[in-house]
């Protein structure tokens, strides 16, 4: 399955806006808490892999493409809803990604999503170690003008660089590591999302 | 979860096995399909002369599909017991494309006729493999971390003596069997 997405940064006050000023649009979002538990080997950019739980919903999820790019390629498999089992997976998945680049990011995400026939559009308010609020435009319609889209909605698509000196510091200031965390405490955090 | 269990060869054919498991209630009989891989980047998921510390496949067993990885400890030279984890997913199809992205290569499938006995402290399997021959698998259902595992193994033993067949014990598993017959180091 193929995914187009354009990606940026807004601030805790443009979030809460941005909410209301959606919803007037588009009607009242869609609230979903995402639990994502990456374990990939950054040595590989065009790879990344996690256990996702999402409203109770457990899977497997890995996309296929450049980092940078905005189109991905993704693949996903159900799983029990068995906070055990997913902690097995995540044992799998690291024996199989152990390396000096590994990376085993916890990503906590309350998201507030809007679907339309041509764009599902979505504002997330991240947790974990501190707060960071982004939102994700993801294309369903392959020529539709994106950046009309997001102008409409005072949304700027971040235009740094994300590669790995991005994204590390992001997960520094953010997420929790899976490998500071104990077997139970892992356990606990998956149980709460499930 | 460790995972501790006896694996013996059997020197006759499958029907007289199967009626020696008449005193035992039956579970069923499952068609069981293991893709085993190796890593083509790390050494510790490569065989080493036909030998596997530690595997990764991925298991049609039935209806249901599996992901399991095994870290194998041993005494020495003999295999003591591995600890497993494993989990079911919905799609053994989509777990290949998953698993092929992270570099993985096929090492050698095992297909496999289990059938299935019930005890209220081993599960016992009877296998018919293919290529390999009549196998009997016992395995604890249960181990706690404090006990000893060679005592542990010895119960499996005697339990498997009861079922009085001529067999021998196995001090490997069935893909190393397969790498030893198809010469796959």
């Amino acid at each position: 399955m193929k995914e187009t997405e354009f990606w940026g940064l807004i601030d805790k006050n443009q979030f809460e806006e941005k909410i209301d000023k959606i919803s007037l649009e588009l009607g009242e979002p869609e609230q979903r808490k995402r639990l994502s538990i990456e374990v990939s080997d950054w040595a590989d950019k065009t790879l990344d892999t996690r256990i996702r739980i999402t409203d109770g919903k457990a899977e497997l999820m890995q996309k296929k493409g450049n980092w940078e790019a905005d189109t991905k390629k993704e693949i996903r498999i159900d799983l029990k809803a068995d906070a055990a089992e997913i902690l097995n997976l995540y044992e799998i998945l690291f024996n199989l990604t152990n390396g000096d680049e590994q990376r085993t990011n916890v990503i906590q995400f309350e998201n507030y999503i809007w679907e339309t026939d041509l764009y599902e559009l979505k504002l997330s308010h991240q947790t974990g170690k501190s707060d960071k609020y982004n939102f994700e435009l993801e294309l369903k319609e392959e020529n539709l003008d994106y950046s009309k889209v997001l102008k409409k909605f005072g949304l700027h698509p971040y235009e740094g660089e994300r590669g790995i000196a991005f994204w590390d510091k992001w997960n520094r200031e953010l997420n929790l590591d899976a490998r500071d965390m104990t077997e139970d405490e892992l356990k606990v955090l998956i149980k709460s999302y499930l | 979860m460790k995972e501790v269990e006896i694996l013996v060869k059997v020197e006759s054919d499958l029907q007289p096995v199967l009626a020696k498991m008449a005193l035992f209630e039956k579970k069923g009989v499952k068609e069981v399909l293991d893709i085993y891989y190796y890593d083509p980047l790390r050494s510790e998921l490569q065989p080493k002369d036909f030998a596997l510390e530690r595997c990764f496949r991925l298991r049609q067993k039935g209806d249901k599909s599996y992901m399991t990885y095994k870290i194998d400890h041993f005494e020495g030279d003999v295999w003591s017991y591995s600890d497993e984890f494993e989990i079911e997913i919905s799609s053994v199809s989509q777990a290949e494309k998953i698993v092929k992205e992270l570099g993985l290569e096929e090492l050698i499938r095992i297909d496999n006729t289990k059938y299935l006995f019930n005890d209220d402290l081993y599960e016992i399997a009877i296998e018919d493999v293919k290529g390999l021959g009549i196998f009997v698998e016992v395995e604890r259902l249960e181990v706690k971390d404090e006990e000893e595992i060679e005592l542990v193994n010895e119960e499996i033993r005697n339990f498997i003596k009861k079922f009085d067949i001529s067999c021998k014990e196995m001090n490997m598993g069935k893909p190393e069997l397969m790498l030893r017959l198809s010469k796959k180091s």
